[in-house]
């Protein structure tokens, strides 16, 4: 009978390719592995988050490596942080939002990408004016990219960092700006805020711009 | 300290429209001199100098889509020092791709990001300081670029608008800091929740509170706003507020606008919308509409296309591709489900009232409820086969799933096509009156022309003029008038520069071609005297004589030159000044004609004298 034959073409093929996949396992994007067999962290739980990530492996302890919409940069990413899907914005290779909150460390980074960004003046004049304060901005050279920082602190415990990264290969901006609060009733609040910029400072240095990244 | 001009809002709409016919620098500076001497009855007392975002080397400017133009008036002698700058409203695709996107998701903030990078550049351009008074002048989406960058980024002073997609607090939740911290801490939202959790607050208090947070710098936007303009109705659904001074007109008496219709459409049912937009934009924006299509249905249009009869074949080489199909289906299906049940659930109250007023006929009303109803049922179909495909997988039967699914993809294909044939008949059906009614009314000529008030009224952008004789009442286009005046005059007075060098020519041409001529013959007359014997045979043409016989001894040339006779064109050129002359008394018999009109409006006769100049 045809049917039959076909039906065993189709065994064939299934057993092929079920060996294929068990042997690519491995090599298979967290997007794409069955949920049981990721970290057991928030960041591989949310699957808008798990989409973002390149791999199981830690880059260090309690980050994972993280790759843009874009792709036009990559980071460590904090296990405890999820992307809020719907606060997510891509426009093509021009912009992108994304917004990391996490909710161990009662903290929110957002970052934005803006690939039409080069001068320094320009993206730490449009820091200060989205946050309607002066900034006193720190800079720090790196090999592809500059890095500008400043703290920033709003009335009732609010306070973070805004930091942008500038690339030299004018391949856009990074604006980062991260915060957090201060439980008062915890930690005090100075210990809180000086841990947290050793931490921010350690981060910002995992961004790269991506110059593999291929146009199209 | 900078002066500012004193400018009306007709001077303002004007230059809106103007930015939109992309004219060159010369010209638009011209433009706006005669705009201005025609609203305000006087000359333009500065200079100016234009700058527009396409001479910028700036990416940001081609890349966003954002179309601007500054112009910088400034007097020594007035003091004035201002810069204005329109933003141009939508008009490429490019443009509605980010209306959408900026007006239902409300989180992409370039544009206004471009305004104010733009308004920088202008001022750098110009010399001037960052403290120079900036006005914002804008349209349609530029209203919300320009309310935002005034929000967000301090760049104007004021902003006049007409007929603008209005702001949008999500998108500015987004972009400035300070309103996302405000917003935290009075509606307790700590930073450890979602960063979307702003779309759980109740609009109607996030509105009243973004209200509040912007109240100053509100003052100083001023909109003007067509009651019938499809934007003003798009503007009730949540997330946009109206800010600042409105005045509303009503710009077409003979539709009632479809603001109203919008407000009663349920806050839920607006929301359904609005994530559908979020989805569709979010998509659109990754790989175009066919890629939007992709998400909210979760298929390939390329994969349903391979779906042939042969569909064990098509099953067995397109496996992993159908079954991602079905697995998308499965996913996506029911909450597009949803938000089109909520539309054909409320079919009656949104397309019955479109009927009602007169937006769409009975028969356009019933097709597009039956299309809707048809895309539904396909939908559910969808469902349904999909369910069907769950359980006889549970049955564990291998044939029996294989049978099943080609059974099931083959339905589902037919689904998909009709919902493709229902989207069809939706775009066939002839909804191209009531869209080019919307469209007008979003326009500024007929805001223009609502604003008619006494004697002054508009035709497009051009101002008219009423009078009335006897019982007879007269309109007169005023900037055509003064256009044909001043261009008339200009033309006659270059026709009367070329008959002068025609003249020229003519002095030139025929008496220096004369002297070169005499000058030749006594060149020769030198000659003959000079060498005689060289002209014995002029002798011998008279009498014969053998060649040593006779010579000529000497020759005396008596020359007479006469002058150049009937060589003067005099008569012809008189001719044609007199046609000059004829035209311009044509011309000023008509300037005398209008002002006649207007005997008791004085102003007619100073546009005049103006235009005239001298």
């Amino acid at each position: 009978m045809k049917k039959q034959r076909y039906i065993f073409l189709l065994l064939l093929l299934v057993i092929f390719l079920g060996g294929c996949q068990m042997a690519s396992e491995k090599t298979k994007k967290p997007s794409e592995m069955n949920p049981e067999d990721l970290p057991d962290v928030r960041a591989f739980q949310d699957e808008f988050t798990r989409g973002f990530l390149q791999s199981t492996e830690e880059t260090r302890p309690g980050y994972y490596p993280f790759l843009s919409g874009t792709g036009k940069y990559e980071m460590d990413f904090p296990a405890n942080g999820v992307i809020s899907e719907r606060a997510y914005s891509l426009e093509k290779k021009r912009f992108e939002a994304i917004a990391i909150s996490d909710k161990i460390n009662s903290s929110l980074i957002k970052v934005n990408y803006y690939s039409f960004i080069d001068s320094p003046s320009t993206a730490m004049r449009t820091l200060e004016q989205r946050l309607n304060m002066e900034l006193n901005f720190e800079k720090k050279e790196m090999e592809s990219h500059d890095i500008y920082t400043a703290p920033f602190q709003y009335d009732e415990g609010t306070y973070g960092y805004v930091a942008s990264l500038i690339s030299k290969e004018k391949n856009g901006e990074i604006q980062i700006v991260y915060s957090a609060e201060c439980n008062k009733n915890k930690t005090p609040c100075i210990d809180a805020k000086k841990k947290d910029q050793e931490k921010m400072r350690n981060w910002l240095k995992s961004i790269n711009f991506n110059q593999k990244e291929s146009e199209g | 300290m900078s002066k500012k001009l004193a400018t009306s809002k007709e001077f303002k709409l004007r230059l809106i429209d103007l930015q939109y016919r992309n004219l060159p620098e010369e010209e638009m500076s011209q433009q706006i001199k005669q705009v201005y001497l025609e609203e305000h009855g006087k000359e333009l007392d500065a200079k100016i100098d234009v700058y527009n975002s396409y001479q910028s080397s700036n990416e940001l400017f081609d890349s966003s889509g954002y179309d601007g133009t500054a112009i910088h008036f400034s007097s020594k002698e007035s003091g004035v020092n201002e810069v204005y700058v329109i933003s141009q409203g939508s008009k490429d695709a490019l443009d509605w791709e980010y209306n959408i996107k900026a007006m239902f998701a409300g989180k992409d903030s370039s544009q206004a990001l471009a305004v104010n990078n733009f308004v920088y550049e202008a001022r750098k351009e110009f010399g001037v300081a960052n403290t120079i008074p900036t006005t914002g002048l804008s349209h349609s989406l530029a209203h919300n670029n320009n309310t935002t960058a005034h929000f967000v980024f301090d760049t104007f002073d004021e902003v006049y608008s007409v007929n603008g997609a209005q702001t949008n607090y999500y998108q500015l939740y987004f972009i400035d800091i300070e309103f996302e911290n405000a917003v935290k801490r009075h509606f307790s939202l700590s930073l450890s929740e979602d960063h979307s959790a702003i779309y759980d607050i109740d609009p109607n208090q996030l509105r009243q509170f973004a209200e509040n947070h912007y109240k100053d710098k509100a003052k100083n936007i001023h909109q003007i706003i067509s009651k019938d303009d499809p934007l003003y109705a798009a503007s009730a659904v949540r997330g946009f507020f109206t800010l600042g001074n409105v005045e509303m007109v009503d710009t077409n008496p003979d539709y009632p606008g479809l603001r109203s219709l919008i407000e009663d459409i349920p806050d839920e049912v607006i929301k359904d919308f609005q994530e559908l937009a979020i989805q569709y934009t979010t998509a659109s924006n990754q790989g175009g509409v066919n890629a939007a299509i992709e998400e909210i249905l979760g298929v390939n249009m390329d994969v349903v296309n391979k779906i042939s009869d042969n569909s064990l074949k098509t099953y067995l080489t397109n496996q992993n591709e159908i079954n991602r199909m079905v697995r998308q289906l499965d996913k996506k299906v029911p909450s597009l489900l949803k938000q089109v049940k909520t539309i054909t659930s409320n079919s009656e109250l949104i397309f019955g009232r479109l009927v009602d007023t007169g937006y769409i006929t009975n028969a356009q009303k019933q097709l597009i409820v039956k299309e809707f109803s048809n895309i539904e049922t396909e939908l559910e179909g969808i469902k349904e086969t999909l369910s069907t495909i769950v359980r006889i997988r549970d049955t564990g039967s291998f044939s029996a799933q294989i049978g099943g699914d080609i059974a099931a993809v083959l339905k589902v294909k037919g689904h998909i096509n009709a919902i493709k044939d229902s989207l069809k008949a939706l775009n066939e059906a002839d909804l191209l009156k009531v869209l080019e009614e919307l469209k007008a009314s979003h326009g500024i000529k007929e805001v223009l022309s609502s604003l008619s008030h006494g004697k002054k009224s508009y035709l497009g952008t051009d101002m008219l003029f009423t009078t009335n004789h006897g019982n007879k009442e007269i309109k007169v286009n005023i900037s055509a008038a003064l256009r044909m005046y001043q261009e008339g005059k200009k033309v006659l007075e270059e026709k009367l520069s070329k008959i002068r060098q025609f003249q020229v020519a003519i002095d030139r041409e025929i008496s220096q071609c004369y002297d070169r001529k005499k000058y030749q013959v006594m060149r020769k007359i030198d000659d003959i005297e000079a060498n005689p014997s060289a002209y014995t045979r002029f002798l011998r043409n008279h009498i014969s004589f053998s060649r040593l016989d006779k010579k000529v001894r000497r020759i005396q040339v008596h020359e007479v030159f006469f002058p150049l006779e009937y060589t003067n064109l005099d008569e012809e050129i008189y001719e044609l000044k007199q046609s000059v002359q004829k035209s311009y008394t044509y011309i000023e018999n008509y300037r005398q004609a209008i002002e006649d009109l207007f005997t008791e409006e004085k102003e007619v006769a100073t546009l005049f004298r103006l235009v005239e100049g001298e």
